[in-house]
């Protein structure tokens, strides 16, 4: 692999895990907004939104993080 | 002679300018998450771990990498005698190099155990001790003391929280010992990793792959089990076969509906078997970042100041993490097989899956609880 591609190789690496958490931030943020404004409006569901929410953040957190292996297995070879 | 001239000068200076442009402490750093073949102490030494092959029919086992080599049948792919063209590794994670033969043939199978497999029996080993003392002591008094408190609490968790809400009746309390052994196995895996001088079990593919293959099997022969195959292949169609559509709509609807529910049935335990991987590589890689970062600058007040608070906030978000990953995995994989799992009571209703979801007032109201 000449020089080329591997400086490639890792400024897709570099530009692909910081746009993966761009889309994880942003919807964890809405979720987690969402999550609170319910929470204050009807106090004793606290305990069952909260595991949603959870739930949630982790399917969409699962998400981003397949965008960083493909930056990790870029970034290695 | 010019041409072949440029031809060998070609190589060798494309070759050059990329080994020197990665420093050798990333190497280094990002070969500590691999696969070795002796348990690195760093101050301390190293403890060997034996080589273990089932090669054209015979079990060779050697000690250290020493005999080894000394076997003249095998060596690591960076001995000179194996390729005489590579001088170091060209990607980061092979520092030591993989076991190949001399001759150059493959290696029949390789049962070496190596530092992962290790701490996953360490792991394991933690586990059964840990869970037997607090089993042990439930003989001795009711009231709960030591580790049985923290035990328990866990379990109650599991059960109450995590399998009831989600998987039906009959199939919760069966299913129970499956989520309990997932979910404290992947507690203790992760916590392992954040030992010194340990591997982390579930920072490898391959057994967070098979837990996840565990999951999707339970899921399928559950499905299959209770719903029989003909329901199990009518899911597939996610309720078409319902609605009053004319043949055309059907026909055209199934054709794509069909392909992205199957794709479904495999994208569900693969992302947690993604999910589980990245999440405990991505913190020791990030750690792992930290220290080259102070070695690439060659301060020490980088490392003071940036490297250490740093660190040690991504540790104790590590610890987080590992939970959190745990809990993930069993509440995602006892949604996943209580959506299979159905009991007599909602055959009727059987394609409107997505009403039954986490519904603790559904126990109640029937009556039935643990």
């Amino acid at each position: 692999m000449n020089p080329a591609e591997v400086g490639l190789a890792f400024l897709g690496a570099g530009i692909g895990a910081g746009v993966a958490v761009l889309g994880a931030g942003q919807g964890i943020g809405k979720l987690v907004a969402s999550a609170i404004e319910s929470q204050a409006r009807q106090p004793e569901m606290a305990g069952g939104l909260r595991t949603t929410m959870i739930i949630g953040a982790a399917l969409i957190e699962g998400i981003a993080l397949f965008a960083l292996v493909i930056c990790i297995i870029l970034a290695t070879k | 002679m010019a041409a072949t001239d440029t031809a060998t000068a070609i190589p060798a200076q494309n070759a050059a300018p990329h080994e020197a442009a990665k420093p050798n402490f990333f190497n280094e750093g990002f070969a500590q998450l691999g696969n070795h073949h002796a348990i690195d102490l760093m101050p301390f030494g190293e403890v060997p771990l034996p080589y273990i092959f089932f090669d054209h029919g015979t079990l060779q086992v050697y000690g250290s990498e020493e005999s080894l080599k000394e076997s003249g049948v095998y060596t690591t792919n960076l001995d000179p005698r194996f390729d005489p063209g590579k001088t170091a590794a060209t990607s980061p994670l092979s520092e030591k190099g993989n076991v190949v033969r001399v001759d150059h043939k493959p290696i029949g199978l390789d049962l070496s155990i190596t530092s992962n497999l290790f701490f996953l029996g360490f792991a394991a080993v933690m586990l059964v001790i840990v869970l037997r003392i607090a089993a042990g002591s439930v003989k001795k008094s009711l009231v709960p003391k030591g580790i049985r408190n923290l035990v328990e609490v866990l379990i109650l968790f599991v059960r109450d929280d995590v399998v009831a809400p989600n998987v039906a009746e009959p199939y919760g309390t069966k299913l129970l010992p499956f989520f309990l052994t997932v979910f404290f196995f992947i507690l203790f895996a992760n916590l392992t990793g954040l030992l010194p001088w340990a591997h982390t079990p579930t920072s490898s593919i391959e057994v967070t792959a098979a837990l996840a293959i565990c999951t999707f099997a339970i899921t399928q022969v559950i499905g299959i089990g209770t719903m029989g195959i003909k329901t199990f292949l009518l899911h597939l169609t996610a309720g078409l076969h319902e609605m009053e559509l004319s043949v055309f709509m059907k026909a055209f609807l199934l054709l794509i509906m069909v392909p992205i529910e199957l794709m479904g049935i495999f994208t569900k335990p693969f992302a947690l078997c993604i999910r589980l991987f990245a999440n405990m590589q991505a913190g020791h890689i990030i750690i792992i970042s930290l220290i080259c970062l102070a070695l690439l600058f060659h301060s020490i007040i980088v490392g003071a100041f940036v490297t250490v608070p740093f660190a040690i906030f991504v540790y104790l978000l590590e610890i987080f993490v590992a939970t959190l990953q745990a809990y993930i995995f069993t509440i995602l994989s006892a949604l996943f097989i209580g959506m299979m799992a159905h009991t007599s009571h909602d055959e009727d209703v059987h394609d409107h899956d997505l009403q039954h979801a986490p519904d603790g007032d559904h126990l109640a109201a029937t009556g039935h609880g643990w």
